[in-house]
Formats: structure tokens, sequence, C-alpha cells
């Protein structure tokens, strides 16, 4: 008794590995930036970067052919971060001044103290804009969540930023 | 939209080139990925399925609201209180004529999703998706467990969740091993979704995840092996040491693993394309189920039948034209492929689909392929496998 059959054909033909390289040395560092201050992290953000880069790597004849593959990798990144982080028992990052000893010169501490204040998700937001340059189709297919929902969060989060830089001057 | 100011964008640059440069190298991601080993399990996107053929087998396959229903070709009544891993119980109190011996949960699903009547979204809220053996989909609320992170349906319809909860969010504390304010919780409701346990298995320095669960035990993973918890009375009782089961540590070992008819399948990390088959009562190796000879590089799900007979695998192998998936039910008893599907699959979209699997009964197997994170409202695809 056989059922029935639907065939979907085969794929297109898979890359090869080649091109990972170029596409490592080109955004790991932008990548870990951008999770850096999303996180809140130094250590946690280097560890996402290269949790997800493997994953890139291993998936590669996939990942080569997304259109955004720099915010394919951040999305991992920040998922592995978010979900690791809860298995260390701790349902959000802890916004810890000694997590970014680097941050201390009066310019960074006041863009610091002005991103600590946005929610994670909108500190992601801003950041898939702001530093990897993502439009907001981009970012809402990055962080796989609606255009809509990245211009409200985009908006919100830039008016608290304004608020915030205003009141340092 | 929000034009972003340059002083805004600015700020946000400056806290960025505050970091130190990027510390790790390229050489660190190959050995991720090595010791990954494609973990990641994964397909491509939309559709899929497949072929067969064969006297007495037969694969069926429907895409979501693009065919009829086809009824899964049960045979025997799903076995009683045997153990079933994941799915999850519907929650609308009205059932249909047969309950699956295992639930069809959506792993990982986050997004919103459609079959027939209403989109549904799925991965917010504590919300889990089934697929219903008439291809619906229905949603369930999980309960007592913000962060739940294992849930089985059992056949009456009662849930047992497991997940950790933080009693003192807010409070910042010294993450680790001993960190205070968690629990990790075992939370069973009944049909009706009211809790009718809530307990907290939590040991000082130990990892802990559920497994399975009957009505009346939770099978749970500890950093020893594989225990027994009376759901009644909290009594622990290892049915399955580390040792025997072939793993030099529990956590950080397992690819994946199940229970069912007084048998457990364990796929490790270290080589995942060889299931092994134990005995529960006695914790002998019964087989082992090599998937390397089919070329298989990677296990995406696995379920063994109600009866313990039959193991049901889906796994990515290399094709010829990149990386393709196969779904096969064995026979435990000689290590015999009972059915396979062709390659399913394959447009390569965005977002990373995910597939799970549940027997229906001990000869049909059903299978789920859905997109995680996509935008929009995404279909389920969907497929059965069926044995004599």
């Amino acid at each position: 008794m056989v059922v029935s059959t639907v065939m979907i054909g085969a794929g297109p033909a898979a890359p090869e590995q080649d091109g990972f390289e170029a596409f490592y040395r080109a955004n790991v560092d932008r990548l870990y930036r951008a999770l850096a201050v999303t996180l809140r992290r130094d250590d946690l953000a280097a560890e996402a970067v290269a949790e997800a880069m493997a994953r890139a790597y291993a998936r590669w004849p996939t990942v080569s052919r997304l259109d955004n593959r720099a915010g394919w990798v951040f999305r991992v990144g920040l998922n592995w971060a978010t979900s690791w982080w809860r298995k260390v028992r701790r349902e959000r990052p802890p916004a810890d001044d000694s997590a970014h000893p680097h941050l201390r010169p009066p310019e960074v501490a006041v863009a610091r103290d002005a991103l600590a204040r946005l929610p994670e998700p909108q500190r992601a937001v801003i950041t898939c804009r702001v530093l990897l340059d993502l439009s907001t189709a981009e970012t809402a297919t990055a962080l796989r969540i609606g255009e809509g929902t990245v211009k409200s969060r985009l908006a919100r989060g830039l008016a608290v930023l304004r608020h915030e830089l205003n009141s340092e001057d | 939209m929000a034009r972003i100011s340059e002083d805004v964008a600015e700020a946000v640059r400056t806290a960025a080139n505050a970091a130190r440069g990027y510390p790790g190298d390229l050489a660190d991601v190959h050995r991720r990925a090595r010791r990954r080993r494609n973990r990641q399990a994964v397909l491509s996107a939309a559709a899929v399925v497949a072929v067969l053929a064969g006297a007495g087998v037969g694969v069926a396959s429907q895409r979501q609201q693009a065919a009829p229903a086809l009824p899964p070709a049960a045979t025997d009544p799903p076995a009683a209180a045997v153990p079933s891993v994941g799915p999850s119980a519907p929650s609308n109190p009205a059932p249909p004529a047969r309950e699956p011996a295992q639930h069809l949960i959506l792993r990982d699903a986050a997004g919103t999703y459609r079959t027939e009547g209403q989109a549904v979204e799925l991965g917010i809220g504590s919300r889990v998706g089934e697929l219903r053996p008439d291809w619906t989909l229905v949603t369930h609320r999980v309960v007592g467990s913000r962060n739940w992170e294992r849930l089985v349906v059992l056949p009456d319809g009662s849930r047992v969740a497991f997940g950790s909860h933080d009693t003192e969010p807010g409070t910042r504390r010294t993450d680790g091993p001993d960190v205070s304010g968690l629990e990790y919780r075992l939370v069973v409701t009944g049909r009706d979704g009211a809790v009718r346990l809530q307990r907290d298995v939590r040991r000082h320095d130990e990892p802990v995840m559920l497994l399975t669960a009957t009505a009346t035990t939770a099978y749970l993973w500890r950093p020893a092996g594989l225990v027994s918890h009376d759901l009644e009375t909290g009594t622990e009782r290892t049915v399955v040491r580390k040792a025997s089961a072939g793993l030099g540590e529990v956590f950080g070992s397992l690819r994946f693993a199940d229970l069912s008819g007084g048998r457990l399948v364990v796929s490790r990390m270290t080589d995942e394309c060889v299931p092994r088959v134990y005995d529960v009562a006695t914790g002998r190796l019964v087989a082992e189920l090599p998937l390397t000879g089919a070329g298989c590089v990677a296990v995406t799900d696995m379920r063994l039948s109600p009866d313990g007979a039959t193991l049901g695998v889906v796994y990515e192998h290399s094709g010829a034209t990149g990386p393709q998936t196969r779904a096969v039910l064995i026979r435990v008893a000689d290590r015999r492929e009972l059915i396979g599907s062709e390659d399913l699959l394959v447009d390569r979209a965005k977002t990373s689909p995910a597939i799970s699997v549940a027997w229906e009964d001990d000869h049909t197997l059903r299978g789920a392929i859905y997109p995680v994170g996509a935008a929009g409202v995404s279909g389920v695809d969907a497929f059965s496998l069926t044995r004599d």
C-alpha cells in the first residue's frame, strides 16, 4: 500500500567551502563588536561569535547563499548567547561595569550608559542598523522579527538614546 | 520611519569601538566546527518528501494547504503509558477520535505558522505547537516553568514540563553552578492545564535534564546517568549508568536520546550517526544502528517506536548537490532498513528549517518540517513513513 509520493527536486549545486575565510576575516571583528554592544559583555560576545562562525562554517554551502550572511551570524550568535545565559541560570545578562573594563573614557561611558538604558531587543535592532549597516528588512530577517517591530524598536530605542545623550550635555 | 541621527550613531560606534579587538582566530572556528560536526540539525526550507516503494510500505506526504489531508496509516491502537518524548497536549478539550502514541511537537518553532484555519504564533509566551494526526496545528501553553526546555505530553493529554526558574529575578548574582535562587522544575499539568505537581529537582552543582516521562515516572539525565524519578514521592533510582550507555560524560556528550518500550536510544556527539539502543532493564546494548553506510553526517531527529522495536531517524547526508535529508525506519532486531524516503527537500531559504518526528503508533512515523524564525506566516510541511 504505497500511499503517495511528492518529489520536490534536488537543490542547486552546493557552493564550496571557498569563501568562508574571506567572509570571516571581513566580518568577524565588527560582528564581535556588535554583539559586545548588544550583550554588554565582551567575553560572552567573543564566545558567541566563535560559536556562530563555527556554525556558519559547518553549513557554509547553505549560509553562503544567503543575502545577508553577517546578519545570519549575528542572529545565531545572539541566540546562542541568550540561550547560554539562560542555561547558566540568568534570565538576563548583567549590566555589570566590570564586564566592560575598557569602557573608561568619558565619551565611552556616556555611550555605554545610554545604551544600558535600552532593553536588549532594542539594542540589537540599533546595533544591526548602525554597526552592521543593515536595512530595516535585513534587520527583520536577521533578528527574525517583523519589519514593523524593527521600526518600533528602533524608534523607541533612538528616543531613549537621544534623551540620554542630550541629558549628558 | 525613525532616522538615525549622526550623534546617536556615533555614540553607538564609540561604544563598539571601545571594545578590544576580537580575541579569537580562524583556527578556533575550525576546531569548534569539527567538534560540533554539523550538530545544528537542519535542512533547508520549504518542502519535501519522498518516495518509496515496495510492497507493504509507504510514504505519505502533505504540504500544508496544498493537498487534501492523508489519513495516517495507523494500525494498532496507541500503547498506553509508554514513555514518549517531546510533544505537548492539546489545550483544546475536543480530542480527535484517536490520540497519537507520541505527540508531534514542533521543537524550536518560532514565528507564525498556519496549516489550516487561523495562523498561530509559536515560541512566544511559552506557547508550543503540535501537528495533530489530522495535520491541523494546535497550540499549548506551558505553565509553571518560565524557561521550559523540555515537554512531554502523555497519552491522556497531561503534560510534564521541565525548565529552569529564577526565584530571584532582577537580583544580581554571580553565575555558576552554585548560583542562588535557581530551581530546575518538573511541572505536571493535567489536560485541563491545572498544575498537579511542581517540584524542584535541582541538586547542588549538578546539571539535570528531562528525557521523557510516563504518568508515574520522569526520566532524568543526571551526571551519573539516566535516573527514574517517581513523580509521587520524588524517589530516584539510576536505571542506566553513563558508562553503560557508552557516555564518558552525560552532559555535552549526548546528541539525541529517546526512551520508549523499555529501550533507550542514544546518539553521541562523537558519532551521532551511530545510534545505539540499550535495554533499560538490563542496561545492555541491544544494537548499534550505523547510518554511516548511508553517508550520514548529522542526525536531525530520532524516535523509538512505542514498542521500542523500530527506530525512526531523520538524518543529513552529503548528496551530489550538497546536504540532503532522508527519513528512515530501522528495525532494531536485525538493523534492517524497513523503509526510507528519498532525499526530502530542498529549497534553500534564508531561515533554517527544523524537523521533528513522532510515532503515530508502532507502524507510522510522522514528521513536520518548518522554518524557524521566518518573517510572515510560514507553512508546515509534513510527511509520514509507514511500515508493515
